[in-house]
């Protein structure tokens, strides 16, 4: 019976009859995942907040010196890794693991184990961001970029995240699924890539203590393992889930995806070394070289998902969770193509030292990979609670916000950056006037940390509104008035 | 309109099941894995070119060791040192590359007074001429076999290396000054009219440095 199934089912949604049975349902799934999921997106869209503070104040200094400058605590070299290190770690790592943990849950038909375990990382995961971030405001800072938070916090997050990834990767080993869906291997990889990228650097640079240039080797080695395959992996897993889902076809071959996993892990790790860096040559041409092969994984992506996707794509229009994917799909392969043209050495060597590469990263971290993850946690949060969106409209406010707002901040960023290159490249132009072009496109993409801070502060409406709703309101109800019997929270349609 | 979606009015019945894959092929693995291979192909040329032999020691924007090499600042005296001890390969069949000599033969340079002098004008002399009769170094009395005149055989440069070499060999614990061509030169237009090898004797009327 099978056999005869798998051989017409390629295209057809009904394939599933050739899949393992599974004795959950979809919403016992979603209630595994409820208690740490929840909470790790609340406390993600926490520290967005944070973060974007932290951001908007960051570029109002770049061009308002004076502002809050007597004040050592919120002097530019402490706002601004606040304002990454919230993001990175804050935001961007713990909503991660969150959508990982329910597609992990969803994909495998198996209840996520441990959720108390998960829980508790989470919660200690977020008591270490509070003391590397007060570090980092104490001026306990170790230097290296997206690594700032005090080295002790090194280990508080290393093992809440096992904490979190254990019971994971058991639910992965427990699955329900013979042949899980390909987002499975993207976010299975990445649950082990997080560790090895994260204790590695940690270990080199805050540890053991690497001398003289070997640290920024290693911490540009770091940064492209978390901004380029960890988000990536985790990211592209969440883009295959929503292509086949929205496009209410099956993902396009199995082979291709598999090709792109290959291809990322093999020859997207080698780090960015730029052309203009004191180190032995053989690294950034290395580098150089290997972002070339990046271009492959950007061509068989464009086929698979155009393949899974076409005449479909209104369909992403339908719902504003879709939009938010769909906006940072369209940013990965943007970011892909930036990264390939600056990876030729002429352009590298105009573009490197500007404020062009703060708009690369911040294409990658936010236009890519938090949309993404705005998107399924816009679509995965009213079923885990099972509850309805408080203000709904919200939502395509946000939208709104955060799209205007990587626009307004990268592309200001990229263009001053290229003609401010272009002035340091000339001998007879003094550094000052190659500056002070800037200056202008500085202010616009300030206007872009504003539109994020607006957008995460209805995000975090939301959210904060709807946890409370979940976690709360019973709880609260029961002592104002305990003389009444409580009506069990209303159930989503 | 699939089946799946008339069974069910829940617009959320897409959740219940799992998004599927095809197990189409398609070309793209094949032209990847070209792709692969050219990019493997031009990339190899392009580090074989540009990465400086994967060395430690060549940056950015220098292709490779010899090229960084040639623009280093040539230091006068590591160039002596360098050719004196192509030189001294002449020399190291009687007194050893160690500098020891061979006990009862040949007397050690390692440590000898005359070597380490002030001044070069005896050992110049030395090479220059050639010596017999007996001769104190190191404390013993050598008089075995007769250092022959070899001067003729090299240029006043390559004389200046190899005692520049001897003088200054840091394996030996030597750390003399430095002996010029001009030095070389000097010494043997005085003795350009003899021929006969030097004595011990001879030699020590001579002051170690000239102007003495």
């Amino acid at each position: 019976m099978n056999s005869s199934e798998s051989s017409q089912s390629s295209g057809h949604p009904e394939a599933e009859q050739a899949r393992g049975q599974s004795p959950w349902s979809a919403a016992d799934l979603d209630e595994s995942c409820q208690m740490p999921v929840l909470y790790l997106f609340v406390s993600a869209g926490f520290w967005l907040v944070i973060s974007s503070i932290f951001g908007l104040l960051a570029t109002l200094k770049l061009h308002a010196p004076g502002l809050l400058a007597d004040i050592p605590w919120f002097t530019y070299g402490r706002v601004w890794p606040v304002f990454w290190n919230a993001l990175v770690y804050g935001f961007a790592v713990p909503g991660g693991i969150g959508v990982s943990l329910w597609l992990l849950a969803r994909l495998t038909r198996q209840c996520l184990v441990l959720p108390w375990m998960i829980f508790m990382g989470a919660l200690f995961w977020n008591v270490g961001i509070l003391i590397g971030l007060l570090g980092i405001l104490s001026g306990l800072t170790t230097g290296h970029a997206w690594l700032e938070m005090p080295h002790y916090t090194n280990v508080i997050l290393f093992v809440c995240y096992a904490f979190m990834a254990i019971p994971a990767v058991m639910t992965f080993v427990w699955r329900n699924e013979e042949d899980p869906y390909p987002s499975i291997w993207f976010l299975f990889l990445a649950l082990f890539w997080f560790p090895w990228a994260y204790a590695g650097a940690c270990y080199l640079l805050n540890f053991v203590g690497l001398r003289g240039v070997m640290q920024a080797v290693a911490d540009w080695w770091y940064i492209h393992n978390l901004g380029t395959i960890y988000f990536g992996l985790i990211g592209l897993a969440v883009l295959f889930y929503f292509a086949a889902k929205v496009a209410e076809r099956p993902l396009y071959s199995r082979y291709q995806v598999m090709l792109i996993l290959w291809l990322l892990a093999l020859f997207g790790s080698w780090g960015d070394v730029p052309h203009g860096a004191p180190v032995p040559a053989w690294l950034p041409n290395l580098s150089a070289v290997t972002n070339l092969f990046v271009i492959l994984v950007l061509l068989v992506l464009a086929n698979v998902l155009h393949r899974t996707v076409s005449g479909h794509y209104g369909s992403f229009l339908k719902s504003v969770p879709y939009r938010f994917v769909l906006f940072g799909g369209v940013a990965f392969f943007v970011a892909g193509i930036v990264d390939f043209v600056t990876a030729i050495k002429p352009v590298s060597t105009i573009v490197e030292l500007t404020e062009f590469t703060q708009a690369q990263s911040l294409l990658r971290v936010y236009g890519f990979f938090a949309m993404t993850l705005f998107g399924a946690l816009y679509f995965i949060v009213p079923r885990l609670a099972r509850m309805e969106w408080p203000f709904p409209r919200l939502i395509s406010v946000h939208f709104w916000l955060a799209a205007l707002g990587v626009v307004l901040y990268v592309v200001p960023l990229a263009i001053s950056g290229i003609v401010q290159g272009g002035l340091l490249q000339q001998a007879d132009v003094e550094f000052m006037q190659a500056v002070e072009p800037s200056l202008i496109y500085m202010r616009i993409s300030t206007i872009g940390d504003v539109f994020f801070l607006l957008g995460h502060v209805v995000l975090f409406l939301n959210l904060g509104v709807l946890y409370y709703r979940y976690a709360f309101a019973d709880w609260v109800a029961t002592i104002v008035n305990s003389t009444q019997p409580t009506e069990a929270v209303e159930v989503g349609a | 309109m699939s089946s799946a979606n008339r069974n069910t009015s829940n617009p959320q019945a897409g959740d219940e099941q799992p998004p599927a894959v095809s197990r189409h092929v398609g070309i793209a693995p094949m032209l990847t894995l070209i792709a692969v291979g050219v990019l493997l192909y031009a990339g190899g040329m392009y580090l074989d070119r540009h990465a400086g032999g994967f060395r430690a020691n060549v940056y950015e924007p220098y292709r490779s060791l010899e090229y960084v090499e040639s623009l280093q600042p040539q230091d006068k005296g590591d160039k002596l040192m360098a050719q004196g001890k192509q030189v001294y390969q002449t020399c190291s069949a009687c007194h050893q590359a160690s500098g020891e000599g061979m006990p009862g033969q040949f007397p050690p340079l390692k440590g000898s007074k005359w070597v380490l002098a002030s001044g070069p004008d005896r050992i110049i002399r030395i090479v220059l001429n050639g010596l017999t009769g007996p001769i104190e170094v190191a404390g013993e009395t050598w008089q075995g076999v007769p250092m022959p005149a070899i001067g003729s055989g090299f240029s006043n440069q390559e004389i200046a290396a190899v005692l520049t070499y001897i003088r200054q060999n840091e394996e030996w614990g030597h750390n003399a000054t430095a002996v010029t061509p001009e030095e070389v030169a000097a010494v043997r237009e005085k003795v350009s009219d003899r021929s006969a090898p030097w004595t011990a004797k001879e030699l020590k009327k001579i002051p170690v440095g000239e102007e003495e």
